[in-house]
This record gives structure tokens, sequence and C-alpha cells, in this order.
């Protein structure tokens, strides 16, 4: 479709020398470097900003809240009155039984957050939730019923 | 040496020693690209520490799905137009107005000769210049400034023949060609 | 008390949306420089939002789906909020289509209320035609986990 375009690079009528890639970095190059006040400035402020996030990081075990309330969660969703496919996306088939933590019949975010807030509290937590059969209840098994509940073809 | 993915990755687990490491990987191309675009160190300045203080407050959470100059670019952009400056400074640059800058020496023939580039450069269409000077001041390749612009490759190629066909055109600055 | 789940029709959040221009500074590319009919592909971030009024929010689950436009979901960020901050859950194999599932859930004392910023979807645009999204919301609850009132909205 445009083949003298892509003969440009090869083109001799178009070849130009060295000096013309040299003078237009002359021209429109900054005239002079980023002052090193500039890039204190930059990255005290990245410190501060990254360092205020890292001591938040929790690594294994989810973060305990003190105010967590054990067992006694009561759920509901909403469902689209769309006739389409995705009135069956909060449905999910009935071989994901050990992700579907709250018994409800679909895995969603909610069996996530249940979990979540049961290891957390570390109590009423069940072997079978041990979802990825690591021999702990953890985070990870808490990211496998969330990774569960938004995938999009919930028949893989 | 660390990927930007990799080290964006190490940023989102709060490593402000990787922050720094993709500031100066990025520092001077974004300086100079934010410099072209507002014609004013001072103002580039200002237009490089938005830029990184846009991208410092993606983490945690960052997900790099193109090029950091793909991302970056319209960034630099953007903020550079929000500072006030149009992208064309000139619209038609006589070489005396050049000369007027207090770094040129009228009496030195190297000067002229980039002043008449200058004006030659700054009188292209905009998309034009904007794919020349990212071809040979900042060394991109056509597929990567078809990516940072947004726009398919076969724009970029057709930009840039008619760009260097244009200045090929001009007399003060066909001396740069070979053909 | 056994747990019982109640099917609410509480909402149904079905937004058809007319632009996509989101509200950080990125650049679409300038069609009007495009000769001989080729077509313009753009990237345009699109923004999920939440707002569940006077109620905390603590969980939630959302698909969208493009319905119309040629668009390719390329890029999922977090929202604005630190209890949304980090990226939601999603499902890989939806990017470079055009249908996904978003859910997170904080179990963090600091929730936010109002109109939040959940997350951000990093849309390929290809074409003139304006994108058009669905928005089908599966969960909304608060820190507790109960269903609440929100609506929730893509722009």
């Amino acid at each position: 479709m445009n083949d003298k375009y892509d003969k440009i690079e090869y083109d001799g009528e178009f070849e130009v020398n060295g000096e013309f890639g040299e003078d237009l970095k002359t021209v429109y190059g900054a005239k002079r470097g980023v002052p090193v006040e500039v890039d204190r400035a930059i990255l005290s402020e990245a410190r501060k900003h990254l360092g205020k996030k890292r001591s938040r990081l929790r690594i294994g075990r989810w973060a305990i809240s003190a105010a967590a309330v054990a067992a006694v969660v009561v759920f509901a969703f909403v469902h689209n009155y769309d006739a389409g496919d995705s009135g069956q996306m909060a449905m999910v088939d009935m071989e994901a039984v050990k992700e579907d933590i709250d018994r409800n019949g679909r895995v969603d975010i909610l069996d996530a957050f249940v979990l979540a807030r049961r290891v957390e509290a570390s109590e009423g937590v069940d072997a079978e939730w041990d979802i990825n059969g690591d021999g702990i209840v953890d985070g990870k098994d808490i990211d496998a019923v969330a990774v569960r509940a938004v995938r999009i073809n919930k028949g893989a | 040496m660390k990927t930007d993915g990799e080290l964006i990755e190490d940023i989102n687990g709060g490593d402000d020693g990787a922050f720094e490491v993709l500031y100066h990987r990025y520092r001077d191309w974004v300086y100079g690209l934010a410099r072209r675009f507002t014609g004013s160190d001072g103002e580039a300045l200002d237009v490089l520490q938005e830029t990184f203080m846009y991208l410092l407050k993606k983490f945690p959470g960052f997900v790099l799905t193109a090029k950091m100059t793909t991302f970056l670019y319209p960034v630099v952009k953007n903020f550079s137009i929000t500072a006030g400056k149009k992208r064309r400074r000139f619209k038609f640059v006589s070489t005396e107005a050049v000369f007027s800058n207090e770094e040129a020496d009228p009496e030195n023939p190297l000067d002229t000769q980039r002043a008449e580039l200058r004006a030659a450069i700054d009188v292209l269409p905009e998309n034009q210049r904007e794919v020349v000077l990212l071809r040979f001041v900042d060394g991109l390749s056509l597929d990567e400034i078809s990516e940072v612009m947004r726009v398919p490759l076969s724009s970029t190629k057709s930009w840039l023949y008619k760009g260097l066909k244009k200045l090929r055109g001009n007399a003060g600055v066909r001396k740069y060609f070979l053909g | 008390m056994k747990l019982s789940s109640l099917i609410v029709k509480a909402f149904l959040c079905v937004l058809v949306l007319a632009s996509v221009i989101g509200s950080e500074p990125v650049a679409r590319g300038d069609s009007s420089v495009v000769a001989g009919g080729e077509e313009v592909v753009y990237f345009v971030p699109v923004g999920v939002y939440v707002d569940s009024g006077d109620n905390s929010l603590g969980v939630y689950q959302v698909e969208i789906k493009v319905l119309k436009g040629d668009v390719k979901i390329v890029g999922v960020e977090g929202g604005e909020h630190a209890a949304f901050k980090k990226p939601p859950y999603y499902d890989p194999a939806a990017l470079m289509k055009g249908r996904i599932i978003l859910a997170k859930f904080s179990t963090q004392d600091d929730l936010p209320t109002g109109r939040t910023k959940v997350a951000t979807l990093h849309m390929q645009v290809t074409g003139d035609v304006l994108p058009e999204y669905e928005v089908i919301v599966n969960v909304v609850g608060d820190g507790d986990g109960k269903a609440i009132y929100a609506v929730v909205t893509v722009e």
C-alpha cells in the first residue's frame, strides 16, 4: 500500500549525513542538564511515598483487623436481569465446591472475603479451605478463591 | 540490569531504590522531550517533576502494559501543553529571530547552519516535525515512534517521508542530504 | 446462624457510556492526520467508580463488557483510596478481549464512602466508533460484606 514509505530508510534521496542528527540534537536538546536539586526533590518524594506504602506491606498472613467479627456474615448480591449469558456470570460450575466458602452455590468475591475474615480471626478455619493444598490456610488460598471468582470462563 | 517491568515490580513492593533507577533511566529523555515541547529549560524542569510525580502516584498498583516511553510520552506532552506553552513556538522563524538568542553567534557559520535547520524544522507541520525529531534526536525506531504517538506505522512513515522531502527541498538544509 | 443468600433486585447498573475521555493526561491519536481511511489506534484510561453513598465500601465484584466499538482491554490498575489502591483481581485471559470481571475487598478499618474510583482499565480503541460499555454488578458490600446500595459507573 505504501511501498515508497517502506523504502524510506534506504532511499538515497532522503539519506542524511551524520551532521543532521548532531545539529538537531544541538538545536533541540536541552541547553543544560537537570540540576541535582531537582533530582533530590523528586527522589525525596519517592522515598516518602514508597516508604509509607512499604510500612503497610504484610508478608504471609493477611493484616489482622481489630474490629473483625467472627463467623456470622450475611451476604447479598445483585443479579443482572439481562437475559443474556451475563445472567449466568454470578453462577459457577458446581464442581468448584471447595472455593464456595459460604456454600451458596456460587463462587464470587464474597467467598474470598469470608475466608479472609476467618483467617484474620484465626478461628473457624476449615481444613477444606486449603485450596492450594499446601497444608496451610492463608493468603494464598484467599487469592485462589478470588482468582476463581473473576475467571471469565467459569468452566475453565 | 533489571528491565523496566522488574523495576516496576520492585517499586510496587515499596523499593524506592528501584524508582531511582527508573528515574535516571528516563530522566534525560523526559527532560529533552519537555524542552522541545515547551521551548524553555525552566518549564521543562517543571514538566519533568510533574511527570515523575504523576508516575510515582501510580504506585503501588502500577501495571506497565507498554514501553515506558509509550507511557511517558503523552504524559510529558500534556503537562507541557498545560504549562501554558504552545507546541509550535514559532510559526515561522527568520534567521534574525534566532540570532537574537544570546547563544547564537551570527559570525559563526555553524550557528548560521543550525539556525537555518531550526527554521526549516519549525515550519514543518506538527506531526512531521515531531516524527523527524523523535527519529533523529531521540533515536526512536519507526515502530517505537508509532507506539509513542499512538498512530499506525504507515502514518509515521508517511510523515517522516514528507518531512524529509520538505527539508530536502529547503536550500538552507539541502547540504545535510546525501542524495 | 446459617448463612443465607438473598437475591436482591436492589438495582441494576447498566451504563452506556458515550464518551471515554479519561481524567488523566493521556493523548489520543490524532485521527485528522490519518489519510486514506487508515484506522487510528489509541489508548484511553477508563475509570471504574463505585458510589456507595453513606455506606462504607468493603467489597465489590463487577463485570464490564464492551458493547460497541473495537475495544480491547490492555491494562488494569488499582483505584484511589488506600483500601483499593492495589489492582483488583481479574482474569489475565480477559486482556486483549472486550469483557472482564473485576473484584476486590478490603478488611481494613479505613474504608471509603461516597464515590470511589476502584480501578482503571486501559483500553485500546481502534477506529472512530465511540466505545460503549455495559457494567454488571455482581457484588457490592460494606465492611462486613453486607449488601449495600451502590451505583457503579465507568467513565
